[in-house]
């Protein structure tokens, strides 16, 4: 069932997506459940942007005020700051004779009303794994470093670089998704052909690279799919794809993306997705093709996402209940239950672990250490571990719920 | 000896945020100015108008035409406002 404080919530976020301001009535403990909502989602500059007038009316606490205002302009600063050196690398890869494929935020922030206002935590490039080394090469030089030390820029899909000098990060895939991942690895199939039908566009007076409208749009339901699996989608995500449905209508093939969601299983997931944009976020139905009127109980997920945060990364119990999805995807079934589930969990393969116990990859033997690592560092977690454990578990059933809810795995 | 003229650097990003004039640093500076300066309406107006290269005279010139204000204020204040730019390295100096 929606609860009023997503009514609520959705109402405002609705408004910040069409530009408009909002009057809101509501006491000082209702801003601060709001605001908190907002930054949990990462989209506090736009829902306060649509509030602020109504909010600096209110009878909040002047420090309150203060202190959220400043919030959301160091965030929009720190925003135009990513896009300004984003711009500026690209500029370097063109340079060099590099044309990477911008994914997913800078592409995405141009169709809202605010760009600035749209967060990105970090800028997606797809590159070929035959010149990955160009662009190394480029960023190296620009005074750009791999960012956790552990990765392998030879052999892991994705590569993340910082600089100090900047507060962007950047993310280099050689595929969209992780090729080694049981539960959505072969979804890299679903975009064979993606370079050779990308398309050129201008932000900013710099020409970019990027996904064509139909693989973007495909792109950005399989990406929150992916994290739905994980742990939950953030309303941004979908958002996202409200914009581009919105934006490109005739350019997008709704035909082609439902077939391939139905190869993986998403179809059902996406119609939830969409019918939330169109309840919820304004997007005009006519938008979609016909074939595409989503009918879908999408109430549960709506709530789920409310409850996830940006990438379902709200609570250390989330996070681990996505751990039980992802086994309960890759198996394809819930057969034997949430037991099942809980013991891969807690005793998952060296192939799964590998991504964060490197040394698993060249010693696999060495399985039982992680695994006591891996139980000792949960252990050491904050918060009562029994709790944590039953809220993961309690978590990680009804979201298996949800799965079996769209389609994704059989009851 | 020539006048000195100032232009502003264009390491900085001039945004409208919440209804004020907001200057961004980026690039070099953010080393030693990692924040943002919140701009009045008269400061953003010289703001812009240093995008070409002016001389302290010149810009005074401009001022006047568009301020009605004591002459000897305004330019004290626009003398305080190009030292505090100086301060933060947000002009050139040519």
């Amino acid at each position: 069932m929606e609860r009023p404080e997503t009514k609520n919530f959705m109402k405002i976020y609705r408004a910040a997506l069409e530009g408009r301001k909002i009057d809101t009535e509501t006491d000082q403990s209702g801003w601060e459940r709001l605001f908190e909502m907002a930054s949990v989602q990462n989209v506090l500059p736009m829902i306060y942007d649509s509030t602020a007038e109504a909010f600096n009316r209110s009878d909040c606490e002047v420090d309150m005020k203060a202190t959220i205002r400043a919030q959301v302009m160091g965030q929009i600063t720190t925003q135009i700051r990513r896009t300004d050196a984003f711009l500026k690398l690209y500029r370097k890869f063109a340079a060099a004779g590099g044309e990477p494929i911008v994914l997913k935020g800078l592409i995405c922030r141009q169709l809202y009303p605010d760009p600035d206002a749209r967060s990105s935590g970090d800028e997606d490039l797809l590159v070929e794994e035959d010149v990955f080394s160009l662009y190394d090469g480029v960023l190296t030089t620009a005074g750009w470093s791999i960012a956790d030390e552990k990765t392998d820029p030879l052999t892991d899909f994705e590569v993340s670089y910082r600089s100090e000098r900047s507060p962007l990060c950047l993310e280099v895939h050689k595929t969209l998704f992780a090729p080694e991942n049981a539960a959505y690895g072969d979804m890299n199939r679903l975009f064979e052909g993606a370079r050779e039908r990308s398309v050129r566009t201008k932000i900013d007076g710099v020409e970019i690279r990027t996904l064509c409208e139909t693989d973007h749009v495909l792109y950005l339901i399989l990406h929150a799919f992916k994290h739905f699996l994980h742990g939950g989608v953030g309303i941004r995500q979908i958002s996202d794809i409200a914009r581009f449905a919105d934006v490109y209508r005739t350019k997008i093939d709704w035909i082609e993306i439902r077939e391939k969601c139905k190869k993986v299983r998403a179809d059902r997931f996406a119609e939830a997705l969409l019918q939330i944009a169109v309840t919820h976020m304004g997007l005009d139905p006519a938008a979609l093709s016909p074939d595409w009127q989503p009918q879908i109980n999408s109430t549960d997920l709506l709530e789920d996402c409310l409850n996830a945060g940006v990438y379902g990364t709200s609570s250390m119990a989330r996070r681990h209940s996505g751990n039980m999805t992802l086994h309960a995807a890759a198996e394809g079934s819930a057969a034997g239950g949430a037991k099942r589930s809980l013991l891969r969990t807690v005793f998952p393969s060296a192939r799964e672990l590998s991504g964060r116990y490197r040394y698993l990859k060249k010693l696999p033997i060495l399985l039982p250490v992680a695994w006591c690592d891996r139980i000792l560092r949960y252990r050491g977690e904050k918060g009562e571990v029994a709790q944590n454990a039953k809220e993961a578990i309690r978590i990680g059933n009804e979201r298996i719920e949800l799965l079996e809810e769209y389609g994704i795995i059989d009851s | 000896m020539a006048e000195r003229k100032y232009r502003a650097k264009t390491d900085f990003i001039l945004r409208k945020i919440d209804g004020s004039n907001v200057l961004i640093s980026t690039g070099e500076n953010l080393a030693s100015f990692n924040g943002y300066i919140e701009m009045n309406d008269t400061a953003c107006f010289i703001w812009e108008t240093l995008a070409e290269e002016k001389s302290e005279a010149e810009l005074l010139a401009i001022m006047r035409e568009y301020y009605e204000t004591d002459p000897e204020q305004l330019e004290k204040d626009v003398c305080e406002f190009l030292e505090e730019m100086q301060t933060y390295q947000m002009l050139e100096v040519l």
